[in-house]
Order: C-alpha cells, then sequence, then structure tokens
C-alpha cells in the first residue's frame, strides 16, 4: 500500500504520467505528483535517480515529452515569463556570470522580477558578507551559492525550487540555506521545492516528501505519513542464521547471526505473526527515519 | 578491460589524446588523402613542371597548412583548471602516479611523431614548400615547433588568450628563420648554413623541453600564476571606466545590459584597436603616397564587415565567451519571452553597428581633411561629376547609401547565424563554419584551374556574356522565390507587431538598396570608377537587372526567422 499523495487541488506544482527518455536510458518512468501551495516540499533520490530531471520539467528547461507539467496552473514551456516571474531556482553549481559583480547581479535579477524587495536584498547580501563590488568569479563556491540564493530569494517567490543546493557546502551555508527555506515558508502561501542527498536536511524543514528511484516515484505524500507507514524490526531467531531470512514485506533486512533488522512497510500486528511463522521474536520496533526508509528503497531495488 | 590494453602510462596518454581528439586527425588524413586526389586531377605536364608546381602551390600550400593545423590542435593537449583558473596541461594527470617528465615527454614525442608523419607524406607526392627551402630542414622546424608549442601552451597556462599571440609571433619567427640558409648563397656565413640552424634548433628544443618540464612540475606541486593574468588586466581596466548605478526599468533593458556587455560593444572594440594600432600610423606613414589613401579607404571601409562575420559567429551564440552552446540555467530560467530575446540581440547588434560606423565615419572625418592626400580620391569625384551631370549631389547621395548599405550588410553579417548558434546544436555550428572554408578552398582551387589554363588555348567553352548572365540571372530568380517562400515560412510564428516592424525595415531598406544600386549601375558609374582604379572596364548596364535580383536577394530576414524557433529549442529542450 501506498501512502496517500497529495491531492491535486490547489497545487503548486501539477505532474501526470511525465516520462522523459535520453537515448536509450528512460530518466522518469509516468511520474505524476502534485506539490501543494504553502510549506516544504522534499525530493530524495540518490544520483541519477531523475531529480534534476523532474525539476528542469517544472521550470520549463526540458519540454515534457510524455504527460503535462503544469506550474501555478499554467504550462512552464509556453508561458517561461509568468512561469519563471514566480519561481526563484537555485543548484547545486549555480552558473551565475561570473563576469558580473554582486551588485550587478542585484540590479540584473531586479529587472526581471517587479516584486523584488531592494531591502530585503540587501539585507540578505550584507547577512552573507557579500562584497557588492566583488565579481562572482572571485567568490567562494560558499558565496557563489549565497549569491545565487540572494537572487532566488529577493523577489519573495511564489515558489522557491532548489535542486540540492547545499551539496558540497559547508555547514554554515547549509545552515544559511536552511533558514531561507523556512523564512520563505513563513510568508504566506509560500512553497519551497526542495531537493537534496542530505535526508536529515529533508527530514527537519519538510511537510511532504517524494521520492525518485531510477525514474519511478517510489512514495509522495506527508513526511509524518510516510513515517507511519514504515516500521523497523529487531527479529531474533533461536539459532543463527546462514542468510538473511524471507521477512514478508520487508524492504530491507541486514544483521548476521540470530538478530536482524527489518524494515518494512506492514502494521505493527503483522510484524509479529510474520515474526512467529519465521520462528523468530521481535525484541524492538520503532518508527523508522526518512534515512532508513530511503535507505531499504535503494536497497530493494539494487540488482 | 581499459587497463587491460593500456598496459603503460604511456599508451594510457597516447589513447587519452587519441581518444579526445580523434576527430582531428581524421580530418587531417582525409585532407591530405584528398590533396592527393585532387594532384593526380592536374595533368601530369602541370605537376611535373616548375611553373606547374607554382601555380599548384595556392592549393597545395592551403592543404597542407590545414593538414598541419589539424595537427597541431589535436597536440593542444590542455585542460581548464578551475581552482586555478587557467588552461593548462590536463590538471588530472597531475595525480597520476607518473613522475612528471614522462607526461611532458610523451605528448611532446606524439606531437613531433604526428606532425612530422603528414609532413614526409606531404612531402613524397606534392613539395609544397619552396624549391629554396630542403625537405630536411623544414622536417626539423616543424618538430621543433611543435616542441615549442606545446611548451607555452603549458608554460604560460595562466595567460590563455596572449598564448595565442605568443604562438603567431614564435610561429612567424619561424618562418623568418625557415629562409635564413637561402640567404647564405647571397652572403658567405656559416651562421646561415643549414646545418648551423638544425644544431641551433636542437639545442632550443632541448631547452624548450627542460623549460616544459620544470613549468609543469612547478605548478604540479602547486607554484604558479594562480589567476588569468588577461582577465584580471581587463578587470583593472573595466574597474576604472565609469558603471551603471541605476536599476534597469525593465528586464528588457536588463538583457540589453548584458548582451552588450558580453558581445555587443566588441565590435566598436576591436575596430577602434584597429583604427588607431593599424590604420592611423599607416595613413601617417603614407600620406604622402598619391594611390595609397584609396587602399587604406577600401580596407577602412571593409574591415567592420570582414570584422562583423568571426565577430558575428561568437554573437550568433547564447554565450558569446562560452564553448557550449547550451543555454545557461542562469539565463534560460530568465523570465523573458523568447522572441523578446531575439529583438534584444538584434538591437544590440544594430547599436554595435552604427557605433562601428560611426567610428569610422569620426576617423575618416579626420584623416581625410587633415593628412590624407586627396588628389587620387579627388579624380574619382571628378569622374562622378562629370558622369552625373556636373552635379556634386549625387555624390553625397551615392556616399549616403554606400554607408547603408554596408552598414545594413555589417549587421546582417552579425545577426544572420542567430538560428544557427542559438540552435545549441554543434555539428551545424561548426558545419557553418566549415561552409565557409570550403567556399575559400574552392574559389582558390577554381582560380588555381583558371590560371593554369595553358596560354592561348581555347577555354572548354566559348565566352558568351549574355547566355552567363541569362543563366545567372535565372538562378538569382530562383534564389529570390526559394529565400521569400522561407521568409514567409520561418516568420510565420513571430508574433504580429513584430513583423509589421519588420515589414516596414525591409521596405525601407529594399527601396533604399534597389535606389542605390540604380544610381550606381544604370549610368556606368562603376565603370567609371574601376577605370580610375586601373581595372578592365566592364558593361555595367548589362548587369543592371542582376543587381536588381541580388538586392531583393539581400534584404529579406529569411534565417532571422528562425531564430526563436532555434532558441526555443535549446532553451526548452536540453
Amino acid at each position: 500500500m501506498k501512502p496517500p499523495s497529495p491531492s491535486s487541488a490547489d497545487a503548486v506544482v501539477s505532474v501526470a504520467n511525465l516520462s522523459r527518455q535520453f537515448g536509450a536510458k528512460l530518466v522518469l518512468n509516468d511520474i505524476s505528483l502534485h506539490v501543494p501551495r504553502g510549506g516544504v516540499f522534499g525530493l530524495v533520490g540518490e544520483n541519477g535517480a531523475g531529480k534534476t530531471t523532474l525539476i528542469k520539467h517544472i521550470l520549463g528547461l526540458l519540454r515534457a515529452e510524455q504527460g503535462v507539467v503544469r506550474v501555478f496552473g499554467l504550462d512552464p514551456v509556453a508561458e517561461p515569463v509568468r512561469v519563471l516571474g514566480r519561481i526563484g531556482y537555485l543548484s547545486e553549481q549555480p552558473d551565475l556570470p561570473g563576469w558580473m559583480r554582486m551588485e550587478e547581479l542585484m540590479r540584473y535579477t531586479q529587472a526581471f522580477h517587479p516584486n523584488w524587495d531592494a531591502d530585503y536584498a540587501e539585507k540578505l547580501r550584507a547577512q552573507f558578507g557579500l562584497n557588492p563590488t566583488a565579481r562572482l568569479h572571485t567568490l567562494s563556491k560558499g558565496q557563489r551559492a549565497k549569491a545565487g540564493l540572494l537572487a532566488a530569494q529577493a523577489h519573495r517567490p511564489d515558489l522557491l525550487l532548489l535542486d540540492e543546493p547545499s551539496s558540497g557546502l559547508d555547514p554554515l551555508v547549509r545552515r544559511d540555506i536552511l533558514e531561507a527555506v523556512i523564512r520563505t515558508v513563513a510568508d504566506e502561501g509560500r512553497t519551497v521545492f526542495f531537493s537534496s542527498h542530505l535526508l536529515e536536511e529533508i527530514e527537519r524543514v519538510s511537510d511532504h516528501v517524494a521520492m525518485l528511484h531510477h525514474g519511478r516515484l517510489v512514495f509522495c505524500g506527508l513526511l509524518d505519513d510516510i513515517k507511519a507507514h514504515y516500521r523497523r524490526i529487531i527479529l531474533r531467531f533461536a539459532t543463527a542464521q546462514a542468510k538473511p531470512p524471507e521477512v514478508p514485506g520487508a524492504l530491507s533486512v541486514t544483521g548476521a547471526g540470530r538478530e536482524w533488522a527489518v524494515v518494512c512497510r506492514r502494521g505493527p500486528d503483522e510484524h509479529f505473526i510474520g515474526a512467529a511463522n519465521l520462528g523468530a521474536s521481535v525484541v524492538d520496533e520503532h518508527r523508522t527515519s526518512l534515512s532508513e526508509i530511503f535507505v531499504a528503497h535503494a536497497e530493494a531495488d539494487a540488482p | 578491460m581499459i587497463g587491460e590494453r593500456l598496459p603503460s602510462p604511456l599508451s594510457a596518454l597516447a589513447w587519452e589524446i587519441w581518444r579526445q581528439k580523434r576527430w582531428w586527425f581524421c580530418l587531417s588524413a582525409a585532407l591530405t588523402i584528398a590533396a592527393y586526389v585532387l594532384n593526380l586531377c592536374f595533368p601530369a605536364a602541370i605537376r611535373y613542371t616548375v611553373t606547374g608546381y607554382d601555380r599548384l602551390l595556392p592549393i597545395n600550400g592551403f592543404m597542407v597548412a590545414g593538414a598541419l593545423l589539424l595537427i597541431f590542435g589535436a597536440f593542444n593537449y590542455t585542460g581548464f583548471n578551475p581552482q586555478k583558473e587557467w588552461t593548462g596541461l590536463p590538471y588530472h594527470l597531475f595525480t597520476l602516479p607518473v613522475k612528471t617528465v614522462v607526461l611532458v615527454t610523451v605528448p611532446l614525442a606524439l606531437g613531433v611523431l604526428a606532425v612530422e608523419t603528414v609532413f614526409v607524406t606531404w612531402a613524397k607526392f606534392a613539395s609544397t614548400f619552396h624549391e629554396r627551402i630542403s625537405a630536411p630542414w623544414m622536417a626539423v622546424l616543424i618538430g621543433a615547433y611543435m616542441i615549442f608549442y606545446q611548451t607555452i601552451l603549458w608554460v604560460l597556462a595562466a595567460f590563455r588568450s596572449l598564448r595565442v599571440i605568443t604562438l603567431a609571433l614564435t610561429g612567424t619567427s619561424f618562418v623568418g628563420v625557415a629562409f635564413l640558409p637561402a640567404f647564405g648563397e647571397y652572403i658567405s656565413s656559416p651562421w646561415l648554413s643549414e646545418g648551423f640552424g638544425m644544431a641551433m634548433m636542437a639545442g632550443l628544443v632541448v631547452v624548450a623541453f627542460f623549460i616544459a618540464w620544470s613549468g609543469v612540475a612547478r605548478q604540479r606541486f602547486g607554484g604558479g600564476q594562480r589567476r588569468n593574468i588577461i582577465r584580471a588586466w581587463l578587470d583593472w581596466a573595466e574597474d576604472r571606466l565609469p558603471r551603471r548605478e541605476r536599476p534597469f526599468s525593465s528586464g528588457a533593458n536588463a538583457q540589453f545590459w548584458f548582451e552588450w556587455r558580453r558581445s555587443g560593444r566588441l565590435l566598436p572594440l576591436c575596430l577602434a584597436a584597429i583604427l588607431i594600432v593599424v590604420v592611423l600610423p599607416l595613413s601617417w606613414h603614407l600620406r604622402h603616397e598619391p594611390g595609397a589613401v584609396v587602399w587604406i579607404l577600401a580596407w577602412t571601409l571593409a574591415t567592420p564587415m570582414i570584422l562583423a562575420v568571426p565577430i558575428g559567429k561568437g554573437f550568433s551564440k547564447p554565450d558569446f565567451w562560452s564553448s557550449s552552446l547550451s543555454v545557461s540555467s542562469f539565463l534560460a530560467t530568465r523570465p523573458l519571452a523568447t522572441g523578446e530575446w531575439i529583438v534584444i540581440k538584434m538591437k544590440v547588434a544594430a547599436l554595435s553597428t552604427i557605433l562601428t560606423w560611426t567610428l569610422v565615419l569620426a576617423f575618416l572625418s579626420v584623416w581625410l581633411p587633415l593628412w590624407a592626400n586627396l588628389d587620387s580620391l579627388n579624380s574619382v569625384r571628378v569622374v562622378l561629376w562629370m558622369v552625373h551631370g556636373h552635379s556634386v549631389y549625387p555624390q553625397y547621395l551615392l556616399a549616403s547609401f554606400g554607408f547603408f548599405a554596408v552598414a545594413l550588410i555589417t549587421w546582417k553579417f552579425l545577426v544572420n547565424g542567430l538560428w544557427i548558434g542559438l540552435s545549441g546544436r554543434r555539428r551545424l555550428f561548426v558545419g557553418s563554419a566549415a561552409l565557409y572554408g570550403f567556399i575559400c578552398l574552392a574559389g582558390m582551387i577554381t582560380l588555381t584551374t583558371v590560371t593554369n589554363r595553358e596560354e592561348g588555348a581555347e577555354p572548354p567553352t566559348p565566352y558568351d556574356p549574355d547566355r552567363l548572365v541569362a543563366t545567372v540571372q535565372w538562378i538569382v530568380a530562383g534564389a529570390v522565390m526559394a529565400k521569400f517562400g522561407l521568409a514567409a515560412w520561418s516568420w510565420r510564428s513571430i508574433r504580429r507587431c513584430r513583423v509589421q516592424q519588420y515589414l516596414w525595415l525591409w521596405i525601407g531598406g529594399t527601396v533604399g538598396l534597389l535606389s542605390g544600386a540604380g544610381l550606381i549601375w544604370s549610368d556606368g558609374t562603376l565603370s567609371a570608377l574601376l577605370m580610375v582604379l586601373g581595372f578592365p572596364p566592364i558593361d555595367s548596364l548589362r548587369l543592371a537587372s542582376l543587381l536588381v535580383f541580388s538586392a531583393l536577394l539581400t534584404i529579406p530576414l529569411a534565417r532571422l526567422g528562425l531564430a526563436p524557433t532555434a532558441l526555443a529549442s535549446n532553451r526548452h529542450a536540453r
């Protein structure tokens, strides 16, 4: 049983039956999801799962070959001005023009966004410690990420799209990015779409979460609902097991000897029945973290 | 497994060079084979005589230069180091468990081997060098230049584009050195012998090798200039210029500023540099030469158009200075309509053209009245005055039309390729550049073939100007029809207000050019001009109708209509 997906009503982003192929590789396979207005929507998945490809579809940088993508109810490819005008976007490696000065970047970006809040931009610039006359190519990776974040956020976008923005950055910059996410959400009705490898971050700030695995949507829903659907139980056998026990409904089974940890989707009673059938007893059982669910799904589909 | 096929660092490095640049090697081989076949096409009477060789020299020289340049291009064995902001010996090699001397020696040795192979192959079937330069001497020079070339590329890593100038200067010096032994026939000196030259080159090669070795070793262990020096200089110069402090009134204005900063100002800057560095000193130096003024004037007027061709190739890309043809995500996510972006690029090109020609006008208005020798120009003016019923007004009218026409052509050179560059298709982009090269080559071959015809020999078909003009007329008429058809098709997706703007421009431009053409051609002015310049007379009346067709062919911006679609496909389907 899959956890319930957010409904399409009042969705900021609606994706229906989206598939995308690069050569022979199917990068997105029949993806359908809705990002509700307000709150943080976290997208997780291993490298090559299709996260960036999905985000590029949302930005209109990729045309949907199959399926439909709507952002604010509009086609981002057909209506780039109306869609991109309401989006702030920051990628893992923001390809900011290195020849621009910080102040020029702010003025340039401001011109495209009538809602640009100059005071807020200046406040962010001072907070991030960015020299207004410094050329962007002279900034460090962390400073460039901050500059990109400023440009993405100062017009108070309705949708803030962050594509693994904190990968490879130090904890201080990651903190700034997370604060930006929280600030955006604090603005009423604004939405953050946040893709990351750092599952702890996603778990800390996300209301909704979706996982992509090999181009397929594994789950999508409220984080609490998803976590409630999974359990991690410790089975203890009377004798040492030479190979992992075959637990019905298990996503992953790890351990050795007599004790084995199982991540599964089933309800608490089912665990005890299943364990009894295997000749084991449940010695511990608790809710899983997002990280454990992620790893369990990734391992379950591993060849 | 790759590891099984690459048992040593030497073969691994060789494999990497081959894998990266295999198309360059293949093209060089293809050019060599094509030249061999082409040489066979000429009769033995041409190939095996001194005059025949001399006449084939342009083709063979062009093709051997192409084949050798491709090999040199293939051995541009460099990679960008983002930390140091330079392009030197590929940075990833530094972490391999291989000694620096091996890293340096392998590409150097392979480069020499490759370039010598091509040269020896050429020397076998088409001796393209001057007879006074022996093949062994040339072989030594080419091999030595390969060593110097790679040494300069690696050691001057932080100089980036300045390396091109250094390489050009070194190459030019080599041409001079190549002819030194030839002077030995006139000046008796052991210093001018080939033997001494070879020994000298061998010594310099050894020095270059040690410079390359020590330079790369220094870079490998953390030394060297960190930042790109040219960029630092340019940044320093730009810091001294006034900067925009006010906010932009719209996104379109901001994008205009962006495009202008990246590419728009390049044409006027290049022209200004040429005017200051070349034309101005030349015009002063030759101020007493009566005939020089016409040629300097002609080159001054041609320079913006000549510059607009290569700059237009870069201008057509999403970002002039980027090697990638894809639209960066920074630009692609600007809330700006694709069609608007094209219009902005066209406006930037227009401003660039206007500024460039304003500079030309400013220079001419200073040079011509102050220090130019106007004798030859005055004779042209007298002819025009006589042809136009003793009136001076047609001269000004002709000058105005001419100026408008050359400005329009300059602008067209800048924007015509937008649909290619913005499409993001590298093959199309490279193919269009190769087409220019092919046209040059075909022109040279045709010219050589025509000039090689035996004096007094009958041409394959009797020369009949009427028939020729009639044929060309039909071809041009067909081209005009095709161009109008393409224009109608390519502009179908453009917004109506833009089409209306374009139509006004088109009608104005067409009427202007046709009027100018009528004035120039219909009363024999061109013939008179050519006579003054020493060319044989031509029948301009016969060509009048051709010019009308040509004007029609030139104006419709059919290909430009494809640009929005090309950019949209690049922006939305990467």
